[in-house]
């Protein structure tokens, strides 16, 4: 498996989304941690334990997930955002990040997610 | 004698009507020379200021002598001593004659006579010459003949005294006139003077009635204007202006008033105050129409839209600024309002893309048909929540509303003649289920609306064997929904939508809806004292028993997902002997609106 059992922490507040994600990610051979549908879960999380990548949902149930790119940004975590604001929507300090545009298809993620996860 | 006094009677008349003094004197020496039988005769006049007389007028003289020759007045002229001793003056042979030396045009003429008197001037004034008979034979002259002269003489003094007066008058007069003229004139001037002063004054009054009329118009205009004085201070300024500025100068390059003055511009950069229209205005530089945000001490910041124009002294010093600024503060929010309407509209659009993608991806159905009818039913379940959101303008959803939208079917009375009538499509999990799993039981006929209403009521009546519409007894209904007024936050309204249709499914496909005598019971209740949570329990009776060995399934973990870990909740489920007891907890103060 090219994702190696990699551990992707997915932050994701719709429940169906967050579970098509979910199925891909195991598909790809990844594990899953989450999902967490708010900040404060995903910081919890992340307190928790080093997640190999994350994705992460821009807007969770009307709050902004910018607090949890900053987080990932300053631990040197590879992200990936998905956001339906598109990459204009994209907080100050992210414009570079990798962007998914929602809806999106469940292989790019993934492959996205081989491509950023630093090699073993 | 007589004609003598004829002559003069003569003189008389013609001196009284003759204006012209010339015509008088060549007259008279005339009729003299004729009167008195001299070849000669002639009215010297005394030029006044010198000492000489003129040959005035004259008879018998030859051409350039009358008008031209002059004597003068000295010792050893007769006329000198005619003036001088008042007599007349009397030569009878100018051969022997030794009181004096006859002038030479005399000589030349050949005189060897003659006789003058005094022509008298007017009461005061110096005599006016001298009337003198010349003989060119020698003679003697009379007393008589003195006296006519004499006579003769003062006739000439009264006609020319006569004559000067009127010349005096007709001086004085002309006089008069032109300085009557003068006058006019000098009045026409000043009149014209004062015309032109009204025309003047007009022209400036109806000037400043049109700047009063402006001064209308710019103190009422909905835009601020001002002029500024180069050390930054509001010169004059309108209303508005004053308003928006907040304060009684601008800041300016060279003032340092600059720290209390916050604004940014478009991009949201920090504009310096010597950046500001106005102050580059006082640098000479035209800026027009810059939009910034403009705060003032602490007040509210609000946009403005500013320019500035350089106003030029005559030496094209800059004198002032003209700023102009306007209110634009409800044409940006509104256009940041609409832009994030925008954003948020199709936000939600992808977002709910995502999740249909998401329903149609993780849905898995042995046939197409019963593919088609899971997912239409989970779409259904989407739309309903958002149907009832947008009723509500996004605040949020009535649980009721939500959860008879899935049970609709089961919720009123069913009578047994309106069997075979299929519900409408709208009706959710329950309509599809029944329509295509062909419910042993008959489904009422009535609107969707009017079943939830009638549900209700059947429900507060509890009443079985109810008749509705006056026909057969009807059936009590299969579900009962009972518990307070509960508006779901808008974030929670789609996920426990989703929730409930998977119940829902579960109990029409295996659970107590599925059998002929099956009952479900919803019932809910809000405890405030813990942050408003919602504590729902679903009950179903009389359903088939379950499998022994039940996996999770599709449904249990859109349940979890929704109910765990989107809303925060807990689901407890327990398979009892008469059926599934599943109870929903969901803090509802979780959600943030929107």
């Amino acid at each position: 498996m090219p994702a190696d059992g990699r551990r992707v922490l997915v932050v994701e507040d719709e429940a169906l989304v967050a579970m098509l994600v979910e199925d891909a990610l195991l598909d790809a051979g990844f594990s899953v941690i989450g999902p967490a549908a708010t900040v404060e879960e995903a910081m919890g999380f992340l307190a928790a334990e080093r997640p190999d990548a994350v994705v992460l949902d821009l807007n969770l149930a009307g709050e902004t997930s910018t607090p949890v790119a900053d987080a990932l940004a300053l631990r040197g975590i590879p992200y990936v955002i998905a956001t339906g604001y598109g990459a204009s929507g994209l907080p100050a300090g992210h414009q570079k990040a990798m962007v998914l545009a929602k809806p999106y298809d469940p292989s790019e993620l993934t492959a996205m997610l081989g491509r950023i996860c630093a090699p073993v | 004698m007589l004609r003598q006094q004829t002559v003069l009677a003569r003189f008389g008349e013609f001196a009284l009507k003759a204006e012209d003094i010339d015509a008088i004197l060549t007259e008279a020496c005339r009729l003299v020379g004729e009167a008195l039988g001299t070849d000669l005769a002639k009215v010297m006049e005394h030029e006044h200021g010198q000492d000489r007389m003129l040959l005035r007028a004259g008879i018998g003289w030859r051409p350039g002598v009358v008008g031209h020759v002059r004597v003068n007045l000295s010792d050893d002229a007769a006329e000198f001593l005619a003036v001088t001793t008042g007599e007349a003056v009397i030569t009878a042979d100018t051969g022997q004659e030794d009181r004096f030396r006859l002038p030479a045009f005399l000589v030349e003429h050949g005189v060897r006579a003659f006789a003058n008197v005094l022509i008298l001037g007017g009461e005061g004034r110096p005599p006016f010459g001298v009337l003198e008979v010349d003989s060119v034979t020698p003679r003697d002259f009379l007393d008589s003949d003195v006296a006519f002269l004499r006579s003769y003489a003062n006739l000439i003094g009264g006609a020319v005294e006569r004559l000067r007066a009127i010349a005096a008058l007709r001086a004085s007069n002309q006089e008069l006139e032109r300085r009557v003229e003068e006058r006019t004139r000098e009045l026409r001037r000043a009149n014209d003077r004062l015309r032109q002063a009204a025309r003047e004054r007009d022209e400036v009054q109806a000037s400043l009635r049109e700047a009063a009329g402006m001064q209308t118009v710019v103190e009422h205009l909905p835009i601020g204007a001002a002029l500024i004085a180069p050390s930054g201070d509001v010169i004059i300024g309108n209303p508005e202006f004053r308003r928006l500025l907040g304060r009684p100068r601008i800041p300016s390059a060279d003032q340092g008033h600059g720290d209390a003055w916050i604004a940014f511009d478009g991009e949201g950069r920090r504009i310096k105050p010597q950046d500001f229209p106005g102050a580059r205005a006082l640098r000479g530089e035209v800026t027009l129409g810059v939009d910034f945000l403009h705060a003032v001490d602490d007040q509210q910041p609000r946009w403005c839209r500013i320019s500035g124009v350089p106003v030029k002294g005559p030496d094209r010093r800059v004198i002032a600024a003209l700023v102009v600024m306007i209110d634009v503060d409800d044409e940006h929010r509104a256009q940041e309002r609409q832009a994030l309407l925008t954003r948020e509209v199709d936000h939600r659009a992808k977002n709910m893309l995502a999740v249909v993608q998401a329903a149609l991806r993780l849905t898995r159905a042995e046939t197409i048909d019963s593919f088609v009818h899971a997912i239409e039913g989970r779409i259904a379940a989407l739309a309903r929540a958002q149907t009832l959101l947008a009723a509500d303008r996004w605040s949020g959803a009535d649980l009721r509303s939500l959860i008879q939208g899935e049970l609709g079917p089961f919720l009123v009375t069913a009578a047994p003649e309106a069997q075979g009538a299929a519900a409408p499509e709208a009706q959710g999990a329950a309509a599809l289920e029944a329509q295509g799993a062909a419910a042993p039981e008959a489904q009422g006929a009535a609107a969707p609306e009017a079943q939830g209403a009638a549900a209700l009521e059947a429900q507060g009546a509890a009443a079985p064997g109810t008749t509705q519409n006056g026909a057969a007894p009807c059936q009590a209904p299969r579900a009962s929904l009972s518990g307070e007024t509960v508006v779901l936050p808008a974030g929670a309204a789609q996920p426990f939508s989703m929730a409930i249709h998977e119940l829902a499914t579960n109990a029409i496909k295996y659970g107590a809806l599925s059998a002929p005598d099956g009952r479900l019971a919803v019932s809910w209740t809000l405890d405030r004292a813990a942050g408003q949570w919602l504590r729902l329990r679903w009950v179903e009776t009389g359903g088939p028993p379950p499998p022994p060995h039940r996996t999770p399934g599709f449904g249990s973990r859109v349940l979890h997902g929704t109910v765990q870990d989107q809303l925060g909740g807990r689901v407890t489920m327990a398979w009892e002997a008469p059926g599934l007891v599943c109870d929903l907890e969901i803090p509802l103060h979780r959600q943030p609106p929107g």
